[in-house]
């Protein structure tokens, strides 16, 4: 890499690292993860950097995140990390900087990894339709369908909290 | 009724500007992952020369350009290859250490040694990795398929030892075997850096054997 390339590769991850990073918290549900990915992330973009420079930046870095996030769920050694015998507690967090509403972060962690992306991206970072299918590699049909699924599950993993506000 | 939608927005953190440690260890590790993949792809030119007839003088570029290293073929009479004969910057050697419960092996590369096992996992490593063994990162390192996944089918179809397998490169900088022993799914993963050719990760899978300690994952 060119060292004038290097040095735009540098200040895109000053300008743009942390908002990887808060996508990638979000996708992952845990802070340490993210900033693994994140890193991950920004290798696979260094070593791309000649092409996604041509391209538009962000969309080409938000792929290679979600694509590193959905290939980490699929390492046999991840699922083994997250078995369990019994359904975990919610969890909880004494860290300043989490999100509050950890009822909603934990139903988001219990979605399947590319539904759970297309609701965060989509919902959460408000990006379109056209936009979540590039960072996913697949049609704007597949997102809608991935959304709609992913917000009815939701509903229902929160459903005692609006019956609780219905009545 | 609060409205869902509202409350996934209002998740959206706000970002936090990176200090420079971060930004400069993310340029570090970029460097260095271009300079292992150059390493990688000098190497892998080698063995093509080698294959050719020659052997060759990789002339590795060390600043400056994306083009990949220029391999110069010298005059010189190519040197026997010790051991498999594998010319892809590392080579196997038959194992005559102390075995580790779980899984006993045959092969290993040169230089590398059983770091440790526990129930799940036999991690292969170089000497003085005192890492976890749950990090693999630089390793090769075999397990049994969770239980409640079957094997994937996808990639490259090998035979391992007489068995059907798998062998696929996600891409996230590990390549991975898959395979039934005929008693057992087993997983021989070897991290890209160690850079194995995939008859070499087949051949070490060849020596494999799962024994009654080893244990398959749940999950």
């Amino acid at each position: 890499m060119r060292r004038s390339q290097e040095a735009e590769f540098e200040a895109y991850v000053r300008e743009h690292r942390g908002e990887l990073v808060a996508t990638a918290r979000l996708l992952a549900g845990d802070a340490h993860l993210a900033e693994d990915l994140v890193q991950t992330a920004l290798v696979r973009l260094y070593l791309a950097w000649g092409r996604a420079r041509r391209t538009q930046v962000a969309a080409y870095a938000r792929r290679i995140l979600v694509n590193c996030f959905i290939d980490h769920r699929r390492r046999p050694w991840v699922r083994r990390e997250h078995s369990a015998d019994a359904v975990p507690d919610r969890p909880t967090s004494t860290d300043p900087d989490t999100p509050i509403d950890q009822e909603l972060l934990a139903a988001l962690r219990d979605l399947p990894p590319r539904m759970r992306a297309a609701v965060v991206l989509r919902h959460v970072e408000d990006h379109s339709v056209e936009e979540v299918a590039d960072a996913l590699g697949c049609s704007t049909g597949t997102v809608k369908s991935q959304t709609a699924r992913g917000l009815d599950k939701l509903r229902a993993a929160l459903i005692p909290h609006f019956q609780g506000d219905q009545s | 009724m609060t409205d869902l939608l509202d409350r996934l927005g209002d998740l959206a953190p706000e970002p936090l500007a990176p200090s420079e440690e971060a930004v400069a260890g993310d340029v570090r590790r970029g460097r260095r992952a271009l300079a292992r993949r150059r390493a990688i792809r000098g190497a892998a030119g080698g063995a093509l020369l080698v294959a050719l007839g020659g052997t060759a003088t990789i002339v590795a570029r060390q600043h400056g350009s994306e083009t990949p290293p220029v391999a110069t073929p010298s005059h010189r009479a190519p040197s026997p290859t010790a051991g498999t004969g594998h010319a892809a910057g590392i080579r196997l050697v038959d194992y005559t250490g102390d075995q580790k419960p779980g899984f006993r092996v045959q092969k290993v590369p040169e230089g590398y040694v059983l770091q440790g096992s526990n129930a799940f996992s036999l991690d292969i490593a170089k000497p003085g990795d005192h890492s976890d063994l749950s990090n693999f990162e630089g390793k090769i390192v075999i397990m049994l398929q969770s239980k409640d996944v079957a094997l994937h089918k996808q990639g490259k179809q090998v035979s391992v030892a007489g068995h059907d397998g798998w062998l696929r490169e996600p891409g996230d900088g590990a390549m991975i075997l898959e395979y039934n022993d005929g008693r057992h799914n087993v997983v021989v993963q070897s991290w890209t850096s160690l850079a194995l050719t995939d008859a070499q990760l087949v051949e070490l899978a060849s020596g494999v054997t799962v024994t009654a300690q080893a244990q398959a994952g749940v999950g």
